[in-house]
């Protein structure tokens, strides 16, 4: 998946659990922070968004440890092909 | 480590093994075959000679028949020798050899040498079982017969036979207190070799038991596979153990069969049969951390349960399994415990904890609320690993709900006010039915999706 497609699941996946959770759609930039900004996404579903990614694009950026994100695109660009 | 004075005592209350072994009654109805007391005799005889002839010591057997295991015990105790009951042979046989097990005793009751280099220093018949090893490498457990039988009291002669029906792997610490309670009461067991929920509620429709002894998670699964039909069965006793028993489950059972007795038993495989609750209310009262209870002594340390009991395990084989004793001989049960108001609740096991950035979630307790939910039929919470916060709770959920999104919400709704945010399951999926442990508990897992 290129970034423009990783970006978009990235978005449909934190939008479902947005509604999931009891909140509205919120629109997503490339610059739209993960945490700590108008994003109402706690570090618990930010963790449930990550392992979907994972599973969907069968890549796991992760698996030799942290690497530091904290925009949508900074996240979607570490799944993109 | 405790002497066994106790349990000494408490032995000449106890019938022997062989009191009822008139040998006209049924013993086992194994897979629907009938098992006289003469022809189990007759078989156990048999196979003791043989181990008798061999020099044997320490034996093992991994069947998953109820006649031969019994057997086995039987021929064990006749030859004085030790027996080692597991649920599985163990992939690697030089296990057995380090577990001084010098021949292995087949489904047959046919004994297959093992390793003549094993030795086991023995002082007679003890039977021997693995701990669950769910954290780690099983630990083999030794039991005293007088510790075993501690607990089981013989039948009133006016008392007609029971029939039990045997849910549990024989090999389990609760499978074998089935198994002698069957023996030594004059009872009759009803086993099955597949422990599916499926194959054992057929096998009880089939054989009505009038006992029946099941975790917790064996007892939903029954509930929902048997349906109406089980109103059928004739239970006078209803045994739950292995597992926390929880209220809402308690309360099912009491609904389902509003006639039968309601115990749940603490029991576990290294402090052997402690207690029964019989108010059908969950935990146990408080008043026994005072004054005691069918001669356990009880205490609360940092939260977890220690127990004095004189049925306790004479010990582990190994010498290098560590040490699950107290330096004043108590022994820690790893069940953490609350104490509220008149009554201790068991909320979870030590070593199932999950930690999410630091904070501590016990599974069962999660278990626990989603159980009370109206449409849950049964649940198993767990952590899936992730990079982010370390743990994310899980729930695998087996309900009849219909809209399944509009129930993942609801659950959270209802989950959200009451506990603390990091506990309620962000991931949530619906399944047929929970996958369980040859115990019958539920099968605990940890950082899998």
């Amino acid at each position: 998946m290129n970034y423009a497609e990783t970006k978009d699941k990235l978005s449909e996946i934190i939008n479902a659990r947005l509604v999931a959770t009891g909140n509205e759609r919120h629109p997503l930039e490339d610059a739209t922070a993960l945490l700590g900004g108008s994003l109402p996404l706690d570090s618990l579903e930010l963790a449930v968004v990550v392992l979907e990614m994972t599973k969907m694009t069968s890549r796991d950026p992760f698996a030799s440890g942290f690497i530091e994100f904290q925009t949508l695109g900074e996240l979607a660009r570490l799944y993109a092909d | 480590m405790q002497t066994d004075v106790y349990a000494q005592g408490l032995a000449s209350k106890i019938p022997p093994l062989d009191l009822y072994f008139d040998g006209r009654t049924t013993a086992i109805w194994q897979d629907g075959n009938q098992l006289t007391r003469a022809g189990l005799l007759d078989r156990a005889s048999h196979l003791a000679k043989q181990l008798s002839a061999q020099g044997r010591s320490r034996v093992a057997t991994a069947s998953n028949r109820a006649d031969t295991v019994a057997a086995a015990i039987l021929a064990s105790k006749q030859a004085h020798c030790e027996i080692v009951l597991l649920r599985e042979m163990p992939r690697d046989l030089a296990r057995l050899e380090q577990w001084g097990v010098s021949a292995q005793v087949d489904d047959e009751l046919g004994l297959q040498p093992v390793s003549e280099n094993a030795a086991a220093a023995t002082d007679g018949f003890n039977i021997l079982i693995t701990t669950s090893g769910t954290t780690g490498e099983p630990k083999l457990v030794r039991h005293r017969l007088e510790g075993l039988l501690g607990r089981i009291r013989p039948r009133p002669e006016d008392r007609p036979p029971a029939r039990w029906m045997l849910s549990y792997h024989p090999a389990t610490f609760a499978g074998l207190q089935v198994l002698l309670t069957a023996l030594v009461s004059g009872d009759e067991l009803i086993a099955s070799s597949d422990f599916s929920v499926k194959a054992l509620t057929n096998s009880a429709l089939e054989f009505p038991p009038t006992h029946i002894s099941a975790t917790p998670t064996f007892w939903r699964n029954m509930l929902v596979a048997g349906g109406n039909s089980l109103s059928r069965l004739p239970l006078v006793q209803l045994t739950l153990g292995g597992e926390v028993a929880d209220q809402p489950t308690l309360d099912r059972l009491k609904a389902a069969f509003p006639t039968g007795g309601i115990t749940h038993i603490y029991a576990t495989t290294e402090a052997g049969a402690l207690f029964a609750v019989k108010d059908c209310r969950a935990g146990f009262p408080s008043e026994w951390l005072n004054n005691g209870i069918d001669g356990v002594r009880l205490r609360i340390v940092d939260g977890v349960l220690e127990v004095h009991s004189p049925r306790v395990m004479a010990g582990y084989v190994e010498s290098k399994a560590k040490n699950p004793f107290t330096a004043d001989g108590w022994l820690r049960t790893g069940d953490i415990v609350r104490a509220e108001n008149d009554r201790v609740y068991f909320v979870g096991r030590a070593d199932s904890i999950i930690s999410i950035g630091g904070a501590k979630v016990i599974p069962e307790e999660v278990e626990g609320f989603l159980l009370e939910m109206p449409g849950i039929l049964d649940c198993r919470v767990f952590g899936v690993r992730n990079v982010i916060t370390g743990y994310v709770i899980a729930a695998d959920i087996v309900t009849q709900a219909q809209d399944l999104d509009t129930f993942r919400k609801s659950i959270r709704d209802a989950l959200m006010p009451r506990l603390e945010r990091y506990k309620v399951p962000r991931i949530i999926n619906f399944v047929d039915s929970l996958e369980g442990s040859q115990s019958g508990k539920k099968k605990r897992i940890n950082g899998e999706t």
